[in-house]
């Protein structure tokens, strides 16, 4: 049995609590927020028996084996370090920071005491972005060499709302959302992204800091090409859908508006494959808790999630300058 | 009537002969090519028995109005700067060349000699096209900021053979065929383009000196930007499709994967457009031949086309370089 500790109980912890509630090999033990009749109330839910407004006090027990920490973007760094530094397995949520900075004072935490690291880039779970990846390792398509991602949706408005409104506290739009279709595209490419361009828009809220909209072109160096499209400002804000093509060369996949289904055309004809749909923070949190008991690496390190976060920031750089930005080594 | 001298007699004259056939107020009288059975194939499905290798002679004719020029990019500049200083109007087809010298030459020829230039962009002339300008002219979706046009087909390698496949002829797949989306997005976003990045890929086909495959983002003056992603090794090769998206301050418009219905979400609903399919190509004629006939300037002038191009130019170059490329 793991027993976690659950730092943060803002929008996300959510759907963090309903996957741990369904584990048998894990339990919550502890539940930390700023506010402690939150943390009270998510702790109740959980059947822990400890809550607390400071989550230090939570670490400091021998029953503990692993922290899930769902606090802010930017106090990411703050948290995991300290869970690393009691020796604490961590699954952090995306992305893993807010700088590089503070992603390397992580995965150093982690790599200095010996836990290990997983970060919470949920689309890697969901049966769609598993799929996507089996068929590409197949070989079916051939080598990938252009991979697209429209992930759309009116989020603004209906749930941009306290933090989530904050560049500072989530390190904006691209870092804290682009990051998940980011990483993906990394993930089905199987390369390194060496550039970025990217443009972004603010259409209909001047008065945030943060855009509603951005395209992200990234070369691999594989030569292959990622575009990641994110909107959360499409009408009506009831509106949600997402589309991939990932063109290899000697087939593709696509998908209509929901990438759950999915398709397969080569040259003589087309392989239909259903996505299918499994709740991906489930088989995230599985994931999680079968690397601690077992002993192995986690499927997300912190190494791939900072890959991603420095597409991310680099994105936001190119946004401002309106150039191509290097990623380097 | 108006008397025209079709010129080049290639693949996409098939589609101007057709359109020319339905005319009621111009008709072709002569069809030159290189390839003397290529024109006479050409005049034959036109019902006339007037062809040529040479177009000096026949386009110095009195009897010529207007000539329609279907030859190979690269050789646009000889045969329209000839036209225009012969005192005959023009109808060009895209691109208006396959460089901004050759653009200028053309279109200071074509005024200097008064006569019309009008560059045969045909999805401008396209059902899709004038529905998406027309609700975007209505206010109905605010202030255009974002325009994507999707542009996918197996075209290669079933129709890409012979002039197609040399960038040398054609100025490449950026300016032969992208040019076709980045016109409309000029046209929809009505703003200028000042910088434009690129990327391509010629996953399949390493032998053949051309992309397959591009993408681009333009930012336009107004803020907007424009995405035209254009892909010609679809699988299968018999497959085609288009996708649009138009993202306005007060609503969008989007299509299916046949641009022929479009649809208009706001906050409050959705409202179906189907756009509905008239041949592009013999509503481009017909305003061809009405500008002339009522002495008006044609809806895409050189000035608008050497826009287009300049932006396709200025892709082939980031492309190579891996840098943004400012419009100038």
């Amino acid at each position: 049995m793991l027993n976690v500790v659950l730092i943060g109980v803002g929008g996300v912890s959510k759907s963090h609590i309903s996957a741990w509630l369904k584990q048998e090999n894990a339990r919550v033990i502890g539940v930390a927020d700023f506010f402690g009749d939150r943390a009270e109330a998510a702790a109740k839910i959980l059947g822990a028996e400890k809550w607390s407004d400071d989550y230090r006090e939570l670490l400091d027990s021998d029953e503990v084996d692993a922290v899930d920490i769902c606090v802010t973007e930017a106090a990411h760094v703050a948290v995991a370090t300290d869970a690393a530094n009691a020796g604490k397995h961590i699954l952090v949520e995306k992305p893993i920071a807010t700088t590089l900075t503070d992603a390397d004072l992580i995965i150093d935490a982690a790599e200095k005491n010996n836990v290990k690291l997983m970060v919470a880039h949920t689309h890697h779970f969901y049966d769609y972005g598993i799929s996507a990846k089996e068929i590409i390792d197949s070989g079916e398509i051939g080598v990938p060499v252009y991979i697209k991602h429209v992930s759309g949706g009116g989020f603004w408005k209906q749930d941009w709302t306290g933090n989530r409104i904050s560049a500072g506290d989530t390190g904006g739009n691209v870092v804290t959302n682009g990051i998940h279709i980011v990483d993906l595209t990394n993930w089905w490419m199987g390369s390194t992204p060496v550039s970025v361009y990217a443009q972004a828009l603010n259409p209909t809220s001047a008065h945030m800091e943060m855009n509603q909209y951005f395209v992200i072109t990234i070369k691999y160096e594989n030569g292959g090409i990622g575009v990641v499209e994110m909107s959360r400002a499409n009408m009506p804000s009831t509106n949600q859908f997402s589309q991939i093509t990932v063109l290899g060369t000697e087939g593709e996949i696509r998908t209509g508006s929901d990438v759950n289904s999915q398709w397969v055309y080569k040259e003589d004809g087309l392989v239909f494959d259903s996505g299918g749909h499994q709740e991906g923070f489930d088989r995230e949190i599985n994931s999680f808790v079968d690397a601690m008991l077992n002993d192995q690496e986690p499927p997300v390190t912190g190494t791939d999630s900072r890959a991603a976060l420095q597409v991310c920031l680099a994105a936001e750089v190119s946004i401002k300058t309106g150039s191509v930005k290097q990623i380097r080594p | 009537m108006i008397n025209v001298v079709l010129v080049g007699a290639g693949m996409v004259s098939i589609k101007h002969i057709q359109a020319w056939l339905v005319q009621q107020d111009a008709k072709v009288v002569h069809v030159v090519d290189h390839n003397l059975d290529k024109a006479k194939a050409a005049a034959k499905s036109l019902g006339i028995s007037e062809y040529s290798t040479d177009y000096n002679e026949i386009i110095s004719s009195d009897e010529v109005d207007a000539v329609d020029i279907c030859v190979t990019a690269k050789e646009h500049v000889d045969v329209a700067t000839f036209a225009a200083n012969s005192g005959k109007h023009i109808l060009l087809e895209k691109p208006i060349s396959t460089t901004l010298t050759d653009a200028d030459l053309i279109i200071q020829s074509a005024e200097k000699n008064d006569v019309k230039l009008m560059v045969g962009h045909t999805h401008h002339f396209y059902d899709y096209g004038i529905s998406a300008k027309e609700i975007i002219d209505s206010g109905e979706i605010g202030n255009p900021v974002y325009i994507r046009h999707v542009a996918g087909g197996g075209f290669w390698p079933q129709d890409w053979t012979g002039n197609r496949i040399s960038p040398e002829r054609t100025g490449g797949n950026v300016v032969d065929n992208g040019v076709h989306i980045v016109d409309m997005i000029n046209w929809w976003m009505d703003s200028r383009p000042v910088s434009v990045y690129a990327q391509a890929l010629n996953p399949t086909s390493a032998h053949i000196d051309m992309n397959q495959y591009f993408l681009m983002t333009l930012k336009y003056q107004n803020g907007g930007i424009g995405v035209v992603d254009m892909s010609r090794a679809n699988m299968p090769t018999s497959n085609e499709f288009s996708q649009i998206t138009i993202l306005g301050t007060e609503g969008e418009i989007r299509t299916g994967s046949d641009v022929n219905t479009q649809w208009v979400y706001k906050e409050d609903g959705l409202l179906l457009d189907n756009g509905g399919f008239q041949n592009g190509f013999n509503r481009e004629i017909d305003t061809f031949v009405n500008s002339i006939i009522k002495d008006t300037d044609p809806p895409i002038g050189g000035i608008h086309s050497k826009l287009a191009l300049q932006v396709c130019l200025a892709a082939e170059i980031s492309i190579k370089t891996d840098s943004v490329i400012a419009i100038k």
